[in-house]
């Protein structure tokens, strides 16, 4: 039987969302959405993804305080998180990296280059 | 003082600590999957995670640049540099065409980290693509004279083309 990875989205953009769904459906993935920090880590908690597509600018809570709330919590802790940020947002990556996220990808989201670091994350 | 081909002092001229004085240099900032070459002293800056940058100078003319790939191999829909197979042949086509001198070209390597490291994984792009950048340099003809790959960590990289000083933080 096929170990099917489980992914949370979160974003606050339904397009992005999407868009990252379509991506991600070149691949047998069980997708999870949040549509901003809170919800996302409130996601993460209950559904224990094997990986975390997180955005930077969203409401309630962004994704730098997300990424924090994620590393304070033991059983989310480890879970792997890739930010995905603008070009005008990179000199954010840096706090991205302090906040406990392990790479980024930049949007206009490349469909070869988001998959590859999806499947790089998840050992596949 | 002039500083021979591979001596020390340039090995250790990857400073880990403390931030460079970037002494008057232009500033740039390289996005993923760009390349940026220089024929005057400027210090470029990038971030990189399973992302690699290639850095090269040619220590007889002070001209060098960096590239920042993301992805070992190009596919025919895409030939950008975001690809490794293109952005290590454009950089040191480039830095030629800047007016390098092959001959006296040299390189450096930094980033290719894996979020959940390499013993975990079969499929290891950090890996990949740090691989891919030695393979290609070998077959150019340039010799690595230093490098900073692989780990868990993201890195913050400023290289200095027109020295060849490149200061590392991982993050």
């Amino acid at each position: 039987m096929v170990d099917r990875k489980k992914i949370l989205l979160v974003d606050d953009s339904s397009t992005v969302l999407l868009m990252e769904r379509m991506i991600l459906s070149k691949s047998e993935y069980d997708v999870v959405t949040a549509k901003d920090g809170l919800e996302g880590v409130e996601k993460a908690r209950a559904e224990r993804p094997d990986l975390i597509l997180m955005d930077v600018v969203m409401p309630r809570m962004d994704g730098f305080e997300a990424c924090r709330k994620l590393r304070e919590a033991e059983e989310t802790a480890t879970i792997p998180v890739i930010m995905v940020t603008t070009r005008g947002e990179l000199a954010s990556v840096e706090t991205g990296y302090a906040s406990g996220c392990n790479d980024y990808v930049t949007k206009p989201i490349n469909g070869l280059e988001l998959l590859a670091k999806v499947r790089s994350c998840l050992g596949q | 003082m002039p500083r021979l081909p591979g001596t020390a002092p340039e090995r250790a001229a990857t400073a880990l600590s403390g931030t460079p004085d970037s002494g008057g240099r232009a500033q740039v900032y390289l996005h993923a999957g760009q390349l940026a070459v220089a024929a005057r002293p400027t210090a470029i800056t990038t971030i990189l995670g399973s992302c690699v940058a290639v850095c090269l100078y040619d220590r007889s003319t002070g001209i060098g640049g960096m590239n920042h790939f993301l992805l070992p191999y190009h596919v025919e829909r895409d030939r950008s540099a975001r690809f490794g197979t293109v952005a290590v042949p454009a950089l040191v086509e480039e830095v030629l065409r800047a007016g390098a001198t092959r001959g006296t070209l040299v390189a450096k390597i930094f980033g290719g980290a894996s979020v959940i490291g390499a013993f975990k994984t079969s499929r290891n792009l950090g890996e990949e693509n740090a691989a891919l950048a030695r393979r290609l340099l070998e077959e150019a003809g340039i010799p690595v004279l230093d490098q900073d790959v692989g780990g868990t960590k993201g890195r913050k990289l400023i290289f200095h083309v027109d020295d060849g000083t490149a200061w590392v933080r991982q993050l």
